[in-house]
């Protein structure tokens, strides 16, 4: 087998959300020489973007999501170690997290995968995070976005005391907002520099706050 | 003139009433908005009832909406669940931590459920007090979304892909306790079941995986209440285009739906149903001025309720910390409201 077909097959298995298989592909493909940053490059992340697409196509959700990003991570945590070595280009680094009084972490998971798929260094502060935490975290990191997400219409009020407790400090971190009760109009109502449909718009939202963060 | 009670029967049972009737789903909002303890309410009949009566004198509503917790099934079987102050239950520990801990739950035994008994107190004060005009509107989480208090959703999730057996056995069981849960409720003279299933809901699974997993379970569920001779009410949250009329067809005599919902396209997916919904509760009920609350609920009782039967409703709970101003707006606007 070639090593185009082993990342093809590895690629096509992230897709399938196959988690017990992908890490010996990953190994094959390590095995075979391939370097680890085009694994990555040339089947992880492209299976995590399809499998986004198959999102938007309504071909697939959560639990599919869900399992097409177990099988990724599977694949990275061999990938991982040896990529350490190399200085990778970073699309930006994110801390993300769930607001206080909230738990419930599918979505801010597969925000969390897709962001790391699409290049971005993600900071995971896990749920039920004050806002102060994510100040904090957001500072010693020299993070450039800040992601918020909230299922519950009582923990959504977190993610005003996050947006003004930026302004107050004058940081530059952009804020980026999500999760069900959330919307556009939510967003722009406690000022919030962008709103994330889902995770595979989230990325969109990164890249686009990047620019922004670049062009200015 | 028709009473609140007649108001709601005429529309589930498939007519077209006086006017557009109203009820305010609420299962932590109203004990809020009373003062009372949200940990501590759900142990005590009495006061739950103290709180609806209030309700229904200072609002005026159609139903009044006495729930069973979402905390008593779970935390009998031995989840860890908190509640923050002013909000909704979380699930700390669940009981199921992995599959094969499904096999160690025994039967559900109302009697070893305080909750239940005060519940049926509630229910029963409420019945004695208000019964025969105001409509006694039961909310619960019903037995698929419980599950998800029993066990992690991710968890759900992942054996929905990887071990459907499992996941086909834990509904069974879980169905199984909801109905032994409900029995007592039934008995004590509710005249709705309204029961939640959010983890059905299509901005979590496809319409093939609601339609494999959950749709006959929430059929034999709505089926099952209706025999007893009481209203079944089936909620989903999100958008339920897709899966609008597969609802309608577990016999639910209401379906009540989300905020995102398109109240328009869904009537004509479903002329014949009773649509119940979908105020936003966030955006609306709880950020929004009363002026936005009444055009709101104006736009979803023309959009559901100018060419069949509606109730305007939230869209989902309440949430705790919304103004009262804003629902006393809610039940005016469906009062004023004429075709």
């Amino acid at each position: 087998m070639g090593t185009k077909k082993i990342l093809e097959i590895l690629k096509q298995t992230i897709i399938d959300g196959n988690r017990k298989a992908t890490p010996a592909l990953a190994q094959k493909a390590i095995d075979m020489e391939v370097p680890p940053y085009t694994i990555v490059t040339d089947a992880c992340s492209p299976a995590m973007a399809e499998v986004g697409e198959l999102y938007q196509q309504g071909e697939y959700f959560v639990p599919e999501i869900l399992m097409s990003a177990k099988a990724f991570e599977s694949a990275m945590a061999i990938i991982e170690p040896l990529l350490k070595s190399k200085k990778l280009e970073l699309a930006g680094t994110v801390v993300l997290g769930v607001c206080e009084g909230d738990i419930h972490s599918i979505g801010k998971n597969l925000v969390a995968t897709m962001l790391e798929a699409g290049g971005f260094n993600v900071i995971d502060l896990g749920t039920d995070v004050p806002a102060k935490k994510f100040i904090a975290t957001a500072i010693k990191s020299n993070a450039d976005i800040i992601g918020v997400s909230a299922l519950m219409t009582t923990s959504m009020i977190g993610m005003k005391d996050i947006v003004h407790m930026v302004k107050e400090e004058g940081l530059g971190v952009k804020v980026m907002v999500g999760g069900g009760p959330v919307n556009q109009e939510y967003a722009d109502s406690i000022g919030a520099n962008a709103y994330g449909r889902d995770a595979m718009d989230a990325v969109r939202v990164a890249r686009n706050l990047m620019e922004d963060i670049r062009g200015s | 003139m028709q009473s609140g009670k007649e108001l709601i029967d005429t529309a589930l049972y498939g007519g077209i009433p006086e006017r557009i009737p109203v009820s305010i789903v609420s299962t932590a909002w109203i004990f809020n908005n009373y003062g009372q303890d949200l940990a501590l309410v759900d142990r005590d009949g009495e006061q739950m009832a103290k709180s609806w009566l209030a309700f229904n004198r200072d609002f005026g509503a159609d139903s009044v909406c006495p729930m069973l917790s979402p905390m008593l099934i779970p935390e009998y079987y031995g989840s860890e669940l908190r509640i923050p102050q002013g909000g909704f239950p979380l699930l700390v520990k669940p009981a199921i931590q992995e599959p094969a801990d499904l096999d160690k739950l025994e039967a559900f035994d109302p009697a070893g459920a305080p909750r239940v008994a005060a519940a049926v107190d509630c229910v029963k004060r409420l019945v004695k007090e208000i019964g025969s005009t105001t409509f006694i509107w039961l909310v619960c989480i019903g037995p698929i979304s419980t599950l998800s208090r029993l066990m992690d959703t991710q968890l759900i999730m992942e054996c929905l892909v990887e071990d459907p057996g499992f996941i086909e056995r834990a509904f069974e069981f879980s169905v199984e306790v909801f109905k032994t849960t409900m029995e007592p409720l039934i008995e004590s003279g509710v005249d709705a079941i309204d029961f939640s299933d959010p983890v059905a809901s299509p901005d979590m699974v496809s319409p093939r995986m609601y339609k494999r997993f959950f749709w006959k379970h929430d059929r034999e569920v709505a089926k099952w209440i209706q025999s007893k001779g009481v209203h079944a009410i089936y909620h989903i949250c999100g958008d339920v285009l897709r899966i609008i009329e597969e609802m309608q067809n577990t016999t639910a005599r209401g379906l009540s739906v989300d905020a995102p919902l398109d109240l328009a396209q869904a009537r004509d997916r479903v002329p014949d149903a009773t649509l119940i919904g979908n105020v936003d509760p966030a955006n609306i009920i709880m950020n929004g001025t009363p002026a936005t609350v009444t055009a709101a609920c104006e736009a979803a009782m023309i959009q559901g309720g100018s060419n069949g039967r509606f109730i305007l409703a939230p869209g989902c709970d309440v949430p705790p910390t919304s103004p009262s101003r804003n629902i006393d707006a809610m039940i005016r606007a469906a009062r004023q409201f004429r075709h």
